[in-house]
């Protein structure tokens, strides 16, 4: 009995390490795996547009990075703005991009720009077309 | 045990320091930029993990090792007269086996692998040079994959797209981070070579005695 006892212990202890030092990782570094910070960058792109299409200017405004929402509200209120950006619409994931703290990720027409924050991913500029050989030209972003 | 190995103890511990300070300056750095372009700063833990701090390591990791390599079979075939660091003129290549004390000349002391003519005996003539070529080799390849890394990140910063690993190796920004640690190691080892010939650091095995004759070649102190 005692032998099972320890070898329980063992077992337990071991499994206390395995948790404990991958909530330590991700808590510590945010390290998840490239798939899973693709997968996290695509959902927050997709919620923005969702939002966006569900006419939710107050929640799409929510997720964007404070800079660009600044940028935003320089003239008029934040969802006013959002709303009068007429940004294209679409559902179609394409290319994503996770290098670091940025990630690309393209949707339909539309090029979604978002960057880390407190640990989430936040939409850094959005409206954007291909302007070689220069950057992106986006209908929002940060000034 | 520390004073037989106090050289190797002092660089060790000398580039721990170094690399605790490279470090914490490069998180400062690296987070001055973050907020400049409005983007949040991240933590030591995170920034030591991250390709900026790999590909700033790398890189200068790479071109030291290139430096010892490049030494280490360059003096072998090429020589300078009036230096410490050289072999005579006229002992320029490989050098008899008598003179290397390989194989039938091998002494009793000497490593097993360089008693016995054969495949051990011919890796382990060469073994200084191949781990400083692999390690060489292995640190320029992690620059290029960290330094894409950290590349991508600052274009899409910038909002631009990111570029494939073949475009990146043949980028300015690839090209320029090697060449200007390249050139640094090149110029320590020709002004070395030949400050050597007239000066002097009494005690030191890398110069000659103090009293050598500039021609003197092959001497040290």
């Amino acid at each position: 009995m005692s032998e099972r006892v320890v070898s329980d212990h063992r077992i337990s202890r071991k499994l206390q390490f395995a948790v404990s030092a991958a909530v330590l990782c991700v808590a510590v570094t945010g390290c998840g795996s490239v798939a899973d910070r693709e997968g996290a960058a695509r959902e927050a792109a997709l919620d923005f547009h969702r939002a966006i299409e569900a006419g939710d200017f107050d929640r799409a405004c929510g997720l964007l990075t404070p800079a660009t929402r600044q940028a935003l509200e320089q003239d008029d209120s934040c969802p006013t703005a959002l709303h009068d950006a007429d940004l294209p619409s679409g559902d179609q994931v394409g290319v994503v991009e996770v290098w670091g703290q940025a990630a690309q990720v393209g949707l339909g027409p539309d090029t979604v720009f978002l960057t880390v924050f407190d640990g989430s991913w936040l939409v850094r500029a959005v409206g954007c077309q291909p302007d070689p050989p220069g950057p992106y030209d986006c209908s929002v972003e940060a000034g | 045990m520390l004073r037989d190995n106090g050289l190797f103890i002092a660089f060790a511990l000398l580039f721990l320091g170094a690399l605790v300070g490279q470090a914490l300056t490069g998180v400062a750095y690296y987070n001055d930029q973050q907020l400049a372009e409005n983007l949040q700063p991240i933590s030591v833990v995170r920034y030591v993990t991250s390709s900026s701090f790999a590909v700033d390591v790398a890189e200068n990791w790479q071109s030291e090792y290139l430096q010892f390599l490049l030494y280490i079979v360059g003096t072998i075939y090429l020589v300078q007269r009036g230096s410490p660091e050289s072999k005579e003129v006229g002992e320029e290549g490989l050098e008899t086996d008598e003179e290397q004390k390989v194989a039938e000349h091998a002494e009793p002391d000497s490593p097993r692998w360089a008693r016995i003519r054969g495949f051990r005996l011919a890796v382990y003539s060469r073994s200084l040079a191949l781990v400083m070529g692999l390690v060489f080799g292995l640190s320029w390849l992690a620059q290029s994959i960290a330094g894409r890394a950290a590349y991508n990140e600052e274009q899409l910063n910038q909002l631009q797209d990111p570029v494939g690993w073949v475009r990146y190796i043949g980028s300015s920004e690839f090209w320029n981070r090697t060449l200007q640690n390249w050139q640094s190691e090149f110029l320590a080892v020709a002004s070395m070579v030949v400050l050597s010939i007239f000066l002097r650091q009494r005690g030191s095995p890398q110069s000659k005695p103090v009293g050598s004759a500039h021609e003197a070649t092959g001497v040290e102190g």
